[in-house]
């Protein structure tokens, strides 16, 4: 094998590693799903406890378990999908789907714990107002590990708008502005950054 | 100053270590790796792994048949992993860089590393 010959194989190789090193963030369509029916839930849970709809308070829990159910419905179906997609298993689309796992399994331990409270007569309603602002501070660690690994800078930037989400929504604890503040606040910290994503993702096929 | 003739032989000293060197170094380069198809597998499964078969197929640019025999030879040497099952109805190949396959890897970098060095 001569010098050159080894030299070209060498490119070729690095070309490869390259490629899979670099290969696109592919959750940006179950993102871009959680992002929507999250903003969709935030804004009807806000309408109905202010009165805009006239559906009965007890109502709320049917349409959170509508969210959980839609949202795993979901993602089991994007899922099936993504799992082919070329680059899936490289380090960065891994960590995206520990770190969102991980996200979602918290958020859940949250509501659960919750629950268990009212059930035991512990807790109150405004417990629930916790959920959105842990999710928010949840979120801007996800998109800031997912950053770090990925080097997209878009994300870092989704990470600050999650965090200062976060912040702006916890003087409305208890209150149901919160809850606006919550669906507005998820089309700029899930909805864009999971269209950037889907963009990208696109970009580099 | 050296004479003329000292040098010469300083010099074909030299060229005997460098060749014995480049020897040596050359002994070090692993042969189930170094083939282009082969290099190329090793370098994507150093980034993405596992990968699916397909999506290996459209990396490196290969044919079906030559992939497989390939992964074979890798496969015989541990370097790989083979697992057959589905994704969802289809069924679905996934190759896995094994631990001595990456530790394989990164041999075989360093012994390119020094052998275009020296």
């Amino acid at each position: 094998m001569s010098n050159q010959q080894t030299l070209d194989d060498l490119s070729y190789a690095t070309a490869l590693a390259k490629s899979g090193s670099e290969a696109p963030l592919v959750g940006g369509p179950i993102g871009l799903m959680w992002g929507i029916l999250l903003s969709t839930t935030l804004l009807t849970h806000w309408a109905i406890i202010t009165g805009v709809l006239a559906v009965k308070f007890q109502y709320l829990w049917l349409l959170w378990i509508m969210f959980s159910l839609l949202g795993a419905f979901g993602s089991a179906l994007l899922g099936k999908r993504i799992a082919t997609k070329t680059g899936v298993q490289s380090m960065a689309n891994r960590v995206e789907h520990a770190v969102w796992s991980m996200f979602t399994l918290m958020l859940a331990c949250l509501w659960v714990g919750i629950v268990i409270s009212m059930l035991l007569g512990m807790g109150s309603v405004a417990m629930f107002d916790l959920v959105p602002i842990v999710g928010f501070a949840g979120q801007g660690l996800a998109y800031g590990v997912t950053a770090k690994i990925s080097h997209h800078k878009w994300l870092a930037w989704a990470s600050g708008a999650a965090f200062l989400a976060c912040m702006l929504c916890l003087p409305t604890f208890g209150q149901p502005m919160l809850y606006l503040i919550a669906a507005i606040a998820t089309v700029f910290t899930v909805v864009l950054p999971s269209l950037k994503t889907i963009g990208f993702e696109h970009a580099s096929q | 100053m050296p004479a003329n003739n000292d040098v010469q032989a300083n010099v074909g000293a030299g060229s005997v270590l460098q060749s014995n060197k480049v020897q040596s170094n050359v002994g070090n380069i692993d042969e189930v790796i170094h083939g282009r198809l082969r290099l190329g597998i090793m370098a994507y499964l150093s980034a993405v792994n596992p990968a699916s078969f397909p999506e290996l197929l459209a990396k490196t640019g290969s044919t079906n048949g030559n992939l497989s025999t390939h992964l074979g030879k890798l496969e015989a040497a541990g370097y790989v992993r083979q697992e057959k099952g589905y994704a969802g109805k289809r069924p679905q190949t996934l190759v896995h860089l094994t631990v001595p396959g990456r530790r394989a890897w990164i041999t075989y970098l360093e012994a390119m590393k020094e052998l275009l060095g020296s």
